[in-house]
């Protein structure tokens, strides 16, 4: 899971500062932030003055999640350190955030975020968070000293303090806000979409909740993240693969040639010796076939079983190796595996001791009885049995 | 997914599936490789094992054609010896197993068990003809309706020399 969690994780985040400035002019702050082993590090800043030039920077970075900063017109700033909220109305999307003690509360309309969410759609960029208003709280603890104007307040940053003044009505210079940090200095642009940014690693930074669109963009955006993480592995896979494949092809390859060199030179010794195999399994088969192997032993066995013979039982007929019936096979053969033994008795007392008899000689591995049959005529019981003899 | 799916049957039919191949050629190789390093030694062996064999096979060294005259000479001689009458010697069913020819004899005696397997042990111990394959004793009604003992015996020689 913990390898899955680290293969799917987004490695790059771009945070965009969008500030609407009046007759319909954006001013557009970007900033790309890189993880690396879970240090965040800043790879680019850009500005740009239209939506076309800020979509033809994304064109590079395709599959990099997208977090928006919404301010200037369309979004209303309000700032207190008061804890009652103003009332606005529910229609409304609002961000709040806590500034050690200073409420800063944005609000704007659904259908104006909406329709920032569609632009960046409509470029296949896919938008996974919006914060509205000056977003630097995730970034408080860095900064040094700052000097924020928001709307007729100026927020003021310093020593870990934060205050909120007014700003005089008779000056007619615009304050342009400023924020130090402890190795760098940031305009308010760049210090809100740096913030932005690191919504990546906290969502909790840029979550406009209950905005439908960004739950779609996000669950499509994991489920193409994880397809292409999926595809590049795939490859990146099957390309491995296929350098192992060559690698082993290659491999046998150059040793199959070198033993069939050496085949070919001697093909004669080998045909020789195929030749020579092949002539001994034939007359291997031939004396197994004809019982060659060893010497004839039919008067012994004969012998044997007819003086085992218990009183009262008579042998009706003893076939030694008896000749197998064969339609198929134009030679004759004989099965020299077995004994068929048919007898006659008064009693079954006697085929049972005629039967342990015959299992005590050493040449014989198996006796089974074929069939026992009384004979009414002249009141006897006819047997027969069937020997199977140890092969040497 | 259908296209990795697809990259990996191709990766498959023509790459893998070679490789395996050539693996499967090397494996064949090898032994045969290793059959020409032995191959001295295998002649050597299977030469001294064919030797073997011939001599277990050790057939009949005369005429073949004069063969059945040989036989029929020596079985009258040993059933007059044990008493034994041969009741009937049907013609010999001959065949032949890749160089060798053969021929069976089935020979029906008439006479007593003991004399039967004297005669039959006595064609056991000669080895320079051929030998006994099969013994079948059975008690057959005569004439007068009385049971005698029969046995059929049938008796294989094989020729020494090759087609």
């Amino acid at each position: 899971m913990a390898l899955l969690h680290k293969l799917f994780k987004h490695r790059y985040s771009i945070g965009i500062d969008l500030e609407f400035v009046d007759k319909g002019k954006l001013k557009a702050t970007l900033c790309l932030l890189k993880n690396v082993g879970g240090e965040l590090r800043q790879i680019d800043t850009q500005a740009f003055d239209s939506y076309q030039d800020l979509f033809n920077y994304l064109k590079t970075r395709t599959h990099t999640p997208v977090y928006l900063n919404l301010r200037g017109a369309g979004v209303i700033q309000h700032c207190s350190t008061d804890e009652k909220n103003p009332a606005y109305s529910k229609d409304l999307l609002q961000n709040l955030q806590n500034l050690e003690g200073l409420q800063l509360l944005a609000f704007a309309r659904e259908a104006f975020v909406i329709s920032v969410i569609d632009k960046f759609k409509a470029e296949k960029r896919f938008v996974l968070g919006v914060h509205l208003g000056l977003n630097i709280a995730p970034m408080v603890s860095i900064i040094k000293t700052a000097q924020i104007p928001v709307g007729k307040h100026l927020l003021n940053i310093g020593d870990a303090q934060v205050e909120l003044r007014e700003i005089s009505q008779t000056g007619n210079e615009r304050i342009k806000g400023l924020v130090r940090t402890v190795d760098d200095r940031l305009s308010v642009s760049e210090a809100c979409s740096f913030a932005c940014a690191l919504s990546s690693v906290s969502s909790e930074n840029a979550n406009l909740r209950g905005l439908h669109a960004l739950e779609e963009n996000s669950k499509e955006y994991n489920y193409q993240h994880k397809y292409n993480t999926l595809l590049k592995a795939s490859v990146v896979f099957m390309l491995t693969l296929l350098l192992g494949n060559y690698l082993a092809f290659d491999h046998y390859f150059s040793k199959n040639r070198a033993l069939q060199q050496k085949i070919a030179i001697s093909k004669t010794e080998l045909a020789e010796v195929e030749q020579k195999k092949a002539e001994l399994q034939t007359k291997k088969q031939f004396v197994a076939v004809n019982g060659l192997g060893a010497s004839s032993q039919l008067a012994f066995y004969a012998d044997q079983l007819a003086l085992l013979l218990p009183v009262d039982t008579y042998l009706e007929s003893l076939n030694v190796c008896p000749k197998q019936k064969s339609k198929r096979e134009k030679q004759i053969r004989f099965d020299k595996t077995r004994i068929h033994i048919t007898a006659g008795t008064s009693d079954t007392e006697n085929i049972n001791n005629y039967i342990e008899q015959i299992e005590k000689l050493d040449w014989v591995a198996q006796v089974s009885i074929a069939s026992i049959t009384p004979d009414h005529k002249i009141d006897q019981l006819q047997f027969s049995l069937i020997l199977k003899l140890v092969q040497s | 997914m259908s296209a990795v799916f697809l990259l990996l049957i191709a990766c498959y039919s023509f790459g893998l599936k070679k490789t395996m191949a050539q693996k499967t050629l090397y494996g064949k190789n090898m032994s045969q490789a290793q059959m020409i390093d032995k191959a001295p030694e295998l002649l050597s062996k299977y030469q001294t094992e064919l030797q073997l064999i011939g001599s277990k096979i050790a057939g009949y060294a005369g005429d073949w054609s004069k063969v059945d005259g040989v036989f029929f000479a020596l079985l009258s001689e040993l059933a007059l010896k044990h008493e034994v009458q041969i009741a009937s010697l049907e013609k010999p069913l001959e065949g032949s197993f890749e160089q060798y020819r053969l021929k069976t004899y089935p020979v029906t005696l008439k006479a007593e068990y003991t004399k039967v397997l004297a005669l039959v042990d006595e064609l056991e111990q000669d080895r320079s003809l051929g030998k006994p394959v099969s013994l079948d004793f059975h008690l057959e009604k005569d004439e007068n309706k009385q049971k005698v003992l029969k046995s059929t015996l049938y008796y294989k020689i094989i020729s020494s020399d090759e087609k």
